[in-house]
């Protein structure tokens, strides 16, 4: 085992890349010494995730940086002072001495500013599950896959405000004093006690709320003048691309089965089914054959697991699913 | 199609769910230390080249060092920062970059 490897890590030219500043040659150098051996891989690993982790203490060593210079300024004020003129430099002193309090202040308040909410607020982000939650006011909210939701752990005394990003039904506590307020992106969602879905997800175009029950007002934040009213049974549109607000009926009956897990198609197209079951079930569907697109399907499913859901389709269009890793394939005869 | 989330970060998740994110602060706090605790000059030239992103000839110039000792006393510097935080590592990349998702 002769291993005439000496393996030294050459710190000082992985720091200079960390800080963007090696040449191409000396980049190729480091490529090298990083396929060498796995342990330098990891070493460099560490290294670089130090490097990145000191981002999160950027905002407080530049108050740090500031009051030092500030104090090293003060210094060079007072060595600047003659030495006889006692008055002015005791002026001086003073005016340093207020200014210093007024820093203390001033970061003192900005640090409370910025890390309070933190402590004040709750934020729950779900993955791949439906959540539950019953907030402050005892407001019912539950919250689809992939939804961030951010609630103060106690509300303010004339309005109750959150914020979505994602999908969530929620069944609002009526409180006529305190309007609850939900904001999701551009859009804000104002009512009173009422229940209703919200859909905001990054991936769409569009901001959905479908009332169930009461009625609610969706604006676009920064026009709160300009309120939708919707009613029960009513859908409310707003387009992010072209800011507009619309309002419709809600056709889709399904809209809420991702928390319900009931869904009911009526002679609806194959295409719709399987966007509807990836939504309910989180699943990938691929439908082999695109003439099977047209088949059409009537049924009804209450809670059911995807793999009942899927039977009874293959049983009723004579059709057959392929299972893979959370993903279907479906195969057969199209239809006219 | 959705953005799907690796699994391995799934159990990160719960656990940032119910700490509230008051984890985040403490690391924060624990990457503050160690950096407070770097020798003076070590940490002046280090922060002049991480926080300000001065380059090393700057620096050298400012310090009225040389290039080699810029280079000397970033790499001791980040050595210790490593050897303080080295077990939180994995933590602090996967919650902030959970946190910061959002």
């Amino acid at each position: 085992m002769d291993n005439n490897n000496q393996n030294s890590i050459p710190y000082d030219l992985l720091v200079k890349h960390l800080s963007g500043q090696t040449s191409p040659d000396e980049n190729k150098s480091i490529d090298e010494w990083l396929h060498k051996n796995p342990e330098n891989q990891k070493t460099f690993q560490e290294l670089k995730d130090t490097w990145k982790s000191l981002e999160q203490v950027k905002d407080i060593m530049d108050i740090d940086l500031e009051e030092e210079w500030i104090r090293q300024k003060r210094t060079i004020e007072f060595k600047k002072q003659p030495e006889n003129d006692k008055n002015k430099y005791f002026i001086t002193w003073k005016i340093s001495k207020i200014a210093a309090v007024f820093l203390v202040l001033i970061a003192a308040v900005s640090v409370a500013y910025f890390v309070f909410p933190f402590f004040l607020n709750n934020k729950i982000v779900t993955n791949g599950t439906v959540q539950s939650i019953e907030l402050p006011d005892g407001t019912n909210v539950t919250l689809n896959a992939n939804t961030s939701f951010i609630y103060p752990k106690k509300f303010k005394d004339n309005i109750r405000k959150v914020t979505l990003k994602g999908e969530a039904f929620f069944d609002v506590k009526p409180d006529p004093e305190k309007p609850f307020i939900i904001s999701a992106k551009e859009a804000a969602v104002e009512v009173m006690g009422t229940s209703f879905n919200v859909n905001a997800y990054d991936r769409n175009e569009d901001i959905t709320v479908v009332v169930s029950t009461g009625t609610v007002a969706l604006y676009i934040t920064s026009n709160p003048s300009e309120k939708l009213i919707l009613q029960e049974g009513i859908m409310g549109i707003l387009n992010i691309e072209d800011q507009s607000l619309i309002k419709r009926a809600n056709t889709d009956r399904n809209f809420l089965a991702w928390k319900t897990k009931q869904i009911i198609f009526e002679n609806e197209t194959l295409n719709k089914v399987v966007q509807k079951l990836e939504d309910v079930y989180r699943t990938r569907i691929i439908v082999n054959n695109p003439a099977l697109n047209n088949c059409r399907i009537t049924a009804s499913f209450d809670q059911q697991s995807i793999q009942s859901v899927i039977k009874v389709i293959e049983e009723t269009l004579d059709i057959e699913f392929k299972e893979g890793d959370n993903t279907y394939l479906i195969d057969g005869k199209g239809c006219d | 199609m959705r953005e799907d989330i690796p699994e391995n970060i799934q159990a990160m998740h719960v656990y940032i769910d119910n700490q509230n994110f008051i984890e985040t602060e403490e690391l924060k706090n624990k990457i503050y230390e160690a950096m407070n605790q770097l020798p003076g000059a070590c940490k002046n030239i280090f922060v002049a080249s991480r926080f300000e992103g001065k380059k090393y000839k700057e620096i050298a110039d400012e310090f009225q060092i040389s290039i080699k000792t810029v280079e000397s006393q970033m790499s001791k510097a980040l050595k210790i920062l490593r050897e303080k935080l080295v077990d939180y590592l994995v933590v602090i990349a996967t919650l902030f970059s959970l946190f910061f998702k959002f």
